[in-house]
């Protein structure tokens, strides 16, 4: 259950970001490394993970995060 | 000029950061002041600045035609109800998108329409919807937002317009961010460093609900008798870069 939801919260990220290349998120990636990655970007991540996982990620915890992994895992 | 003492003037949305701050505003001028909101409990916090108090839900037309029978013709009312969702467009589905502009546009004239259709504007009274400077500039996450405020702006010079004949005014008040409300909702979105940077774009700095409440006091006045079908831009200087 909890894989499956990752694996939906990875698939409809990449489908949100614009400039995210195909096939390049991962739970290992760091994401602010990317140089795709803004505050466009943030806000994406934070609606996304809104809407697969119900819960809002506070700003102050997302602050934290490095990886998508590191996101997933405050679902 | 700018007397509104005794006025009948409504307030939709009464209960919000904005909304409230006009009926204080309104209350403070001694107009009869007429409060409408979903929430009886919320009506209730505000009830020492409203001489009326009335649960309506602009969302749901059932018991309209009640709310409306029951008072008396206004001189005046501000429609101050609205939705923001800080979502970037990728993610803002067409059923998000849709709600925005019901509840920032579609029901609001709607509820406008059966005002006039009952007969309960008087001639000469002004009607000020709330817009927002994000349907004047492009504003990253608010697509749907952005589009329900340009949207009222069209629908104001049209009712102008059409209402001229009766002396009705129509016009929008278009604030820039302010922190309460919707706007301590964006901050909640963006870290400190954003939101800062994006105070830091206002000439005149952050303003206040009261800096809206008194643009739209001038515009339910005699003092802006002349004006109609305007937007009248209230933001710190912010879109002027």
């Amino acid at each position: 259950m909890t894989s499956s939801l990752h694996a939906a919260f990875l698939k409809e990220l990449e489908a949100s970001l614009a400039d995210c290349p195909a096939g390049s998120l991962t739970m290992e990636l760091r994401f602010r490394d990317q140089p795709w990655w803004d505050s466009l970007a943030s806000l994406t991540l934070l609606a996304v993970f809104d809407s697969i996982f119900g819960k809002l990620l506070p700003v102050e915890e997302f602050m934290k995060c490095e990886t998508i992994g590191e996101v997933c895992r405050r679902s | 000029m700018s007397d509104i003492s005794g006025k009948r003037l409504a307030v939709f949305g009464a209960t919000g950061a904005i909304g409230s701050a006009i009926l204080s505003e309104l209350h403070a001028a001694r107009a009869h002041t007429l409060a409408f909101a979903r929430s009886s409990e919320k009506l209730a916090a505000i009830a020492p600045f409203a001489a009326e108090s009335h649960v309506v839900d602009l969302q749901n037309s059932e018991g309209w035609d009640d709310v409306v029978g029951a008072i008396d013709p206004l001189d005046g009312l501000v429609i101050a109800t609205g939705m923001l969702e800080v979502l970037p467009f990728s993610v803002t589905t067409p059923e998000k998108f849709a709600e925005t502009l019901l509840i920032n546009v579609v029901a609001p004239a709607a509820f406008l329409r059966c005002l006039l259709r009952a007969k309960k504007l008087n001639p000469g009274a002004s009607v000020v919807f709330i817009g927002s400077i994000s349907g004047l500039r492009g504003t990253p996450g608010h697509a749907a937002y952005a589009a329900s405020k340009s949207a009222l702006t069209g629908l104001v010079r049209t009712l102008a317009l059409e209402l001229a004949s009766r002396k009705v005014r129509v016009n929008t008040v278009s604030p820039g961010l302010v922190d309460e409300g919707m706007g301590a909702a964006f901050r909640s979105h963006v870290t400190q460093e954003q939101f800062a940077a994006y105070v830091g774009g206002y000439p005149l700095g952050a303003g206040s609900t009261a800096d809206v409440a008194g643009a739209v006091s001038f515009l339910l006045s005699p003092a802006s008798r002349w004006i109609t079908g305007h937007d009248l831009v209230v933001d710190g200087g912010a879109t002027l870069r």
